[in-house]
């Protein structure tokens, strides 16, 4: 048993809260098939609109966020957990973008 | 179609009770590596925003940078990655606990308390005797 040293307790949320690999293969990656087989030559252009718009630029850019989400919709892609939390906001990344034209 | 439930649908089963639990008794707060706009998404639309006291949400795109870590509290710290908790096992204000969500390996660390599911934490922590206590 933890000795009672403080009253505050910190929790990470990826994997710890919130099951990333599920949130990432049973909800985002259909989603994203819906989205983005009708709407890539919307995107580069909405993106870079919507990073600007960010507390802090990224490093990832908007044509690697589109050619990630390309690869995560392979049929046999499997990604390793902790491959998914980095996933998961590059695709809600997407998502969000494709939901604000 | 893309639906805020994703996220409500995505908590994994023991976060909420736990939370709901632990917050009767400590103060509760988040220690996350991203983008704070995403990940304040997450827990808004998770649903679980509210247990946490927001001088106490710590997310930055680089956790064990130290001049983050010089702002948290002392803490238990509750995590899934072990390269953060053997980081974080180096200071003594930082009481690391290992979630590993893998429970087919039930492997352990050696650096810091291991569970297998949030249920196990409030027994770990000492709540029912603590909430249980003359004060």
């Amino acid at each position: 048993m933890i000795d009672d040293m403080s009253d505050v307790i910190l929790f990470d949320i990826d994997n710890t809260l919130i099951d990333t690999k599920k949130l990432l293969n049973s909800y985002i990656k259909p989603a994203l098939q819906e989205y983005l087989v009708s709407d890539v030559e919307h995107f580069e252009e909405v993106s870079s609109r919507y990073w600007q718009t960010l507390e802090k630029p990224t490093r990832f850019d908007p044509e690697s966020i589109l050619l990630t989400c390309q690869w995560l919709l392979k049929p046999n892609t499997q990604p390793s957990v902790t491959l998914c939390t980095p996933l998961v906001f590059l695709a809600t990344a997407y998502l969000m973008i494709r939901k604000k034209p | 179609m893309y639906t805020s439930s994703f996220f409500s649908d995505s908590l994994f089963n023991d976060t909420k009770e736990t939370l709901e639990k632990l917050s009767k008794d400590y103060r509760l707060g988040i220690y996350s590596e991203g983008v704070v706009e995403f990940q304040r998404r997450k827990l808004a639309l998770g649903g679980i925003e509210d247990f946490f006291i927001e001088s106490l949400i710590f997310i930055t795109d680089s956790k064990l940078e130290p001049t983050f870590m010089a702002q948290l509290p002392e803490a238990v710290i509750v995590e899934d990655r072990l390269p953060f908790i053997e980081e974080l096992a180096k200071h003594l204000r930082f009481q690391p606990v290992w979630v590993n969500r893998d429970s087919l390996s039930q492997k352990t660390d050696t650096f810091c308390d291991t569970i297998y599911t949030l249920h196990e934490l409030p027994v770990l922590l000492g709540v029912t005797k603590k909430t249980l206590g003359p004060n």
